[in-house]
């Protein structure tokens, strides 16, 4: 089974929440903390003075918690997936979920929180569809491109630990054979 | 746990706490924030922030089931606590 690892759904399972997870990082300290955009709350409760903008806060520390949450779990099922010898250990697959897991988070808390529900946008004020438009488009861009990653590490059947390069026979040494069944 | 191990977690948990109430007793501006947190529309705002991470949660349980090799590519291991077998 060494040499016909076949189980990518573990490592891009654990790739999607990890990428959702690191993507809410991302958005949380650039947009939310760094330029003060993209509150929780912010078209209920414009965060202009301060019981607002503590309110807006907490929703946010929230968001970070669930993110936080996602990360974590993400990072124990790539801990899982690394123990299997019949998962390949791709970068492709995994960088391509990553992407798939940050752009589907975009795609799916655009679509409800901005243009369903409405209760914040990405940059509020004039121009806020243009911003919300652009966080969806920015989403399907990273969904396409890890797509396209994780089709391309289908050919990948490497498990982990492997020696890798050119030197690299391509199978496991026989001592290690016996470790990975 | 031992004795030592108790005031740790008192010392810890005292510096996790006590900043903020130093910064912030119990004065009107943290009342006024609490009750409208804790307010009518606490489970509504509660649920649309989960909404997304349960649908990604369910996005990478499908990808899971769908990267699964065929049944007759399966190995014993599969669905089989890692490190079980040695």
């Amino acid at each position: 089974m060494a040499d016909g690892a076949r189980h990518h759904g573990a490592l891009i399972s654990a790739g999607v929440l990890l990428g959702a997870g690191l993507g809410g990082f991302a958005d949380g300290i650039l947009l939310h903390q760094i330029l003060q955009w993209h509150s929780m709350l912010s078209t209920q409760l414009p965060p202009t003075e301060l019981v607002s903008m503590k309110i807006n806060m907490f929703w946010d520390g929230l968001f970070h918690a669930f993110t936080w949450l996602a990360t974590v779990l993400g990072l124990g099922l790539l801990w899982r997936a690394g123990q299997r010898p019949e998962v390949p250990w791709s970068t492709r697959t995994l960088v391509g979920s990553l992407a798939i897991g940050w752009g589907a988070f975009n795609l799916v808390e655009g679509l409800i929180d901005h243009h369903l529900l409405g209760i914040h946008h990405v940059r509020p004020g004039e121009g806020q569809l243009a911003w919300d438009l652009g966080f969806l488009a920015f989403g399907a861009l990273l969904v396409g491109v890890g797509w396209g990653l994780v089709r391309a590490g289908r050919r990948d059947t490497r498990p982990r630990g492997m020696a890798v390069g050119p030197g690299a026979p391509g199978r496991l040494a026989p001592g290690l054979q016996q470790v990975s069944r | 746990m031992d004795r030592h191990g108790a005031q740790l977690w008192v010392l810890l948990g005292g510096l996790l706490v006590g900043p903020p109430a130093v910064a912030c007793p119990d004065c009107p501006t943290a009342r006024v924030v609490r009750t409208s947190v804790l307010g009518d529309d606490f489970w509504t705002y509660l649920v649309t922030a989960v909404v997304p991470f349960l649908l990604i949660g369910a996005l990478s349980a499908l990808l899971y089931r769908i990267g699964l090799p065929p049944r007759e590519v399966a190995t014993p291991r599969d669905g089989e606590e890692p490190g079980a077998r040695t």
